[in-house]
């Protein structure tokens, strides 16, 4: 009875396999079923390998500024073969770690492509001729890049691409229109531009990155725009054509038609759910605009049957992924949650970085709390002025009734290192008096988190 | 050293009377012995030790009224450890002030409130009142979220008597805002916060004194607010001001479910079972509930939860207030089985023995006032559940038939509805078809509601009671057995199928019977040993019944009627004649005894 287990998990993303880890370390016999290389998207197409391509740009980027820091070189230049080697090596190191945890766990891999039948008390997963029955599958198939093709917008690997051919590109383009200002849109829009790329973004929102707060956004295109890329906000597709050259696209600009020409466009206008094939209408599965529907455990209604990540909604990201995934196989096991609140942070890797957690200003406007906002720029914090990194600002913003931290908003030099502070604060539940209390080293860029959150109390040091 | 604290028993414990001890200083104890018990404002609960170890000491004495949830109540010392000094003092001061709490608390909190509502009026005796704060009673260090805490003071709410659900039970905001500021501060601790208090801490609305309102003191009696009653009120004011509701009446003709129900009462006599028309109304609702999912839901915020099952919460009326133990699963439980579950509910919640589990998380309430000539009226929706059902009187009275005017038996029922749950044209569909058929509720068409194979049962070969009701969720295949006759090899398909099946949730039953040929001459050991030495049986063997006739077991009566032979007659033809049974206890098949075992498996895995 080789295909019994207690749990099956199918993909192998950073939500599906650290399910799959936790699973295991609760005892429980795992198999996690794959159908292209562990670790998913993120490890394999997303997350790490963009920061290697991001890091090689920021690094090429920073020759222009040498003489700022009184230095000079001789010849600047870069292979981009060799980046994107790189970027693909630190890729394969990272899918191979999760080879070497699958192994340590002992979580059987399944290669192939499941499929759920009818079964008790779970589903049967179905790979290939293999049927493997559990008490317990949970769903992690991810998602993947929203396509339009009526309009052209689908790639085709050389004109048009989405964020799989941007990553392996033979070589960078001489201009390139980015279609979505979101975190995936951004960073590619960054990184092509750090090295020499034309580069137009157009955003159907009235600002880029809309999910950030305001004020996060607006800084961020002020420095974006310093950078050179130029910005169509807001701004509608109408059509995609392609020629031999280059691409063609016939925009509406703030109400006025416009046509823009570049050799390549990069598609990132969010994602779908991979909710196809993989048997759920039969069995029942309520799925809402391409997304399995669960309860707040990840349960989906059908006996047996749990989604977690990307699949299960939004927000798309990796680390809500583990969370949830986490959380599902917890509450499986039985195991009491800890009825804490664990807002989920959001990082965008360009420069400047932007990250951020909780409410926006407006959000909380919205939801008729008083908010007190606290603001605190780089520019006058020493460790930034230092390190030439004096672009950005930390927001904060608390329930003006309670105190409670509701959101943090950061863009800045390597702010996606410093929001997990905040979110700290926010999951102990933490009030303006102990962000206040706590000593922040000197001289360091966190500093500015301090400053903010004394600001919103009119109680700033430096300013 | 480890306290062992006042437990919460239920979400709205706030405190209790240590009613008994079960172990004295110097007891050993291992974790799960009871070692107390506790009676609260709805039940009388037994205290398991969490940890080993030696009683060092008794806090409360027995008998202690309003004892606080969390407070230390004895203390014991792990395996190995020195015997600690004995701490006279937390001794001398824990258990008489755990005593004099109900007083002090009741004094401080009522003090405390009329100067939150009236900040003007004169000050409240505070030197009268006793020392306040609950830290001080047990000098625990309370573990809070720093939000938590400051909530908790905006609130007016004291965190001694909040219990923890965040990490190693360190309280967090989710607590608070579960909480009620019935635990208002003493006004002493915190004199200036008081007028600050008064909007978040004080009762929903501004509440004024009766003298105010001209009433004049010493002209009632006033009876203070016991657990329950504090309870019963919160939670009515909390539901009828937050939830929006709405009611919906029909008149339900019963006169047929009232001849079924002599019917039915007559064939449970023997048993000493009696149904209640308010039983069928459960059992009715709960079938109904089935029928119309989207009325046993609840709204939470994260969306509408759809039950699984309909578990029926009854209101029992109990001395000092009301209570509403649950019949689970209703929807799977027979009519005899409902009647003894209430039966024993009601009662035990009259003598406030219910365990918390029992009246806490029912789907859908009943609540019958017919038995006081009540015609209708509309509860009070009972959070979380999307609708409350009220029963009034069955009473004659005239309806118009056709053009006539004729006399029926007649009983309103209301339907009391969450609208954010269930809507105008949801509501009136459980409200009609819980009478079963509104005009008629002929009884043919609730008999198969009303009884599952479940309500019997059974005797083992051993001589053991075997109710049918522990195969509930199971196939279940009835056979009658005989050792002398043409099929009897049929045990060994019999058996085989038992084993193919069974981890997949296949029962057989076998009952001899020696109705057919008297080839089933033999006594019980004579047939156990027949069974396993021939034909190697593993599956449960019953006592020989009689399958037809007047004495025919009444299972097999309700088999039969259930299905019938090819011929449309229902007495059993021969030996190994079999009925399959689903796993909600529905007779699906009858099949003749020349059908071989093997050939039923293709339906047994369609029920699988």
């Amino acid at each position: 009875m080789a295909d019994q287990f207690d749990v099956v998990v199918i993909g192998s993303g950073p939500g599906g396999y650290v399910t799959a880890i936790r699973a295991s370390q609760l005892g429980f016999k795992t198999a996690i079923v794959e159908r292209s290389e562990l670790g998913g998207i993120c490890l394999n197409w997303g997350c790490i390998p963009t920061k290697a391509l991001l890091k090689s740009g920021e690094v090429y980027e920073q020759l222009d500024h040498l003489r700022d820091y009184g230095l000079s070189v001789e010849k600047r230049g870069f292979d981009f073969d060799g980046i994107v080697q790189r970027s693909r090596k630190v890729a394969a190191q990272m899918n191979s770690g999760v080879t070497f945890l699958m192994k340590k766990h002992k979580i059987e891999v399944v290669q192939g492509t499941a499929r759920l039948e009818k079964g008790s008390p779970a589903p049967t997963v179905v790979v290939g001729s293999r049927k493997l029955t559990a008490k317990h599958v949970i769903l992690a198939t991810g998602a993947r890049a929203r396509t339009v093709p009526a309009i052209g917008l689908e790639p085709d690997g050389e004109r048009v691409w989405t964020y799989r051919e941007a990553l392996v590109p033979k070589a960078a383009p001489k201009s390139l229109v980015v279609v979505g200002s979101g975190a995936i849109g951004m960073e590619f829009a960054s990184f092509y531009r750090a090295l020499g790329s034309e580069v137009t973004v157009i955003e159907m929102m009235p600002r880029i990155l809309p999910v950030e707060d305001e004020e996060i956004s607006k800084t961020a295109r002020k420095v974006f725009e310093k950078r050179g890329i130029k910005f169509r906000v807001p701004a509608n597709v109408k059509k995609l054509t392609k020629s031999k050259t280059g691409v063609s696209l016939d925009i509406e600009a703030d109400g006025k038609a416009e046509t823009l020409n570049a050799e390549v466009c990069i598609v990132a206008i969010g994602i779908v759910g991979n909710v196809e094939d993989l048997g759920l209408e039969a069995l029942g599965v309520k799925v809402e605009k391409t997304h399995i529907v669960t309860d707040k455990h990840g349960a989906t209604g059908v006996p047996g049957l749990y989604a977690i990540g990307d699949v299960a909604g939004p927000p798309w990201l990796a680390h809500k992924a583990s969370h949830e995934g986490v959380h599902c196989i917890e509450h499986i096991a039985g195991l009491r949650p800890t009825n804490l609140t664990s807002p989920i942070p959001g990082c965008t890797y360009t420069t400047p970085q932007i990250a951020s957690v909780g409410l926006t200003e407006a959000q909380a406007r919205e939801q008729g709390l008083d908010p007190k906002v606290g603001r605190f720029p780089f520019r006058v914090n020493g460790k930034a002025v230092a390190a030439g990194e004096v672009d950005g600002l930390v927001k904060t913003i608390f329930d003006g009734k309670t105190g409670a931290l509701i959101g943090a908003h950061m863009v800045g030099h390597e702010v996606t290192e410093m929001i997990q502070g905040f979110a700290l604060a926010m999951t102990l539940e933490a009030t303006e008096a102990e962000i206040q209390a706590t000593v922040f080293p000197h001289p360091t860029m966190s500093e500015a988190m301090h400053e903010a959150a004394l600001d919103a109390y009119g109680r700033v040091l430096h300013l | 050293m480890t306290d062992i604290l006042m437990p919460a028993l239920s979400p709205t414990m706030e405190e209790g009377t240590l009613a008994k001890w079960h172990v004295k200083t110097g007891d050993t104890v291992r974790s799960g012995d009871v070692i107390a018990e506790i009676e609260t404002d709805k039940a009388t609960m037994e205290v398991e030790a969490v940890d080993e170890g030696v009683v060092s000491e008794i806090l409360i004495a027995e008998g202690s009224e309003g004892v606080k949830v969390n407070t230390p109540i004895a203390r014991l010392q792990g395996e190995g450890e020195a015997a600690a000094a004995p701490a006279p003092a937390a001794k001398a001061e824990a258990a008489p002030k755990a005593e004099a709490a109900p007083p002090a608390e009741t004094d401080s909190a009522r003090a405390s409130r009329e100067q939150a509502t009236d900040p003007v009026s004169k000050p409240a005796p505070v030197a009268a009142a006793p020392a306040p704060a609950k830290a001080q009673q047990t000098g625990e260090r309370i573990f809070a979220s720093p939000l938590a805490r400051r909530l908790a003071e905006q609130k007016g709410l004291d965190l001694s008597a909040v219990k923890g659900s965040g990490p190693h039970g360190r309280i967090v905001k989710a607590d608070i805002d579960a909480a009620q500021p019935g635990q208002a501060k003493a006004p002493a601790a915190q004199p200036s916060a008081a007028p600050q208090q008064a909007s978040a801490a004080a009762a929903p609305r501004q509440v004024q004194s009766l003298e105010q309102q001209g009433i004049p003191a010493g002209s009632y009696d006033l009876i203070p607010l016991d657990g329950m009653r504090k309870t019963v009120a919160r939670r009515m004011t909390e539901s009828f001001r937050d939830v929006p509701h709405f009611p919906l009446t029909i008149d339900l003709e019963i006169d047929g479910l009232l001849a079924a129900r002599t019917r039915i009462n007559a064939l449970l006599e023997k048993e000493g079972v009696k149904v209640s028309v308010n039983d069928m109304v459960m059992k009715a609702a709960a079938v109904a509930l089935k029928r119309v999912p989207e009325a046993n839901a609840s709204y939470t915020p994260e969306g509408i939860a759809m039950h699984h099952h309909a578990d029926i919460s009854m209101a029992v009326a109990v001395p000092g207030g009301l209570i509403t133990p649950i019949i689970r699963a209703a929807e799977t439980k027979g009519l005899a089985q409902i009647a003894s579950e209430a039966k024993d509910l009601a009662e035990r919640a009259r003598n406030k023995k219910l365990k918390p589990e029992e009246f806490q998380g029912g789907t859908f309430s009943v609540s019958n006032l017919g038995m006081f000539g009540i015609k209708t009226f509309a509860s009070i929706i009972n959070e979380p559940q999307g609708c409350i059902m009220s029963v009034g009187a069955g009473e004659k009275r005239p309806v118009v038939r056709g053009d006539k005017i004729e006399i029926a038996t007649v009983m309103s029922v209301t339907l009391t509805c969450d609208h954010r749950v269930v809507d105008g044209a949801t509501g009136p569909l459980p409200a009609g078809v819980q009478g079963a058929d509104r005009r008629t509720a002929d009884d043919d068409r609730l008999r198969p509601a009303m009884t599952s194979i479940y309500d019997f049962t059974a005797e083992t070969i051993d001589g053991q009671p075997a109710p049918l009701a522990d195969y509930r969720d199971k196939v279940v295949l009835i056979v009658n057995t005989a050792s002398k006759c043409g099929f009897t090899k049929q045990y060994a398909g019999l058996e085989e199928l038992y084993r193919k099946y069974r981890d997949r949730g296949l029962v057989v039953l076998g009952f001899p019977c020696n109705q057919f040929g008297q080839q089933e001459p033999g006594d019980a050991e004579e047939i156990k040993s027949f069974c396993s030495l021939t034909y190697d049986v593993d599956f449960p063997m019953m006592r020989k019944v009689d399958v037809n006739g007047p004495s025919a077991h009444p299972l097999y009566a309700y088999l039969k009627a259930q299905k019938k032979g090819v011929l449309g007659t229902e007495g059993i033809k021969w030996n190994f004649t079999k009925f399959l049974v689903d796993r909600s206890g529905k007779v699906t098949g009858r099949f003749a005894p020349t059908v071989e075992p093997k050939a039923l498996e293709g339906a047994i895995e369609a029920l699988l």
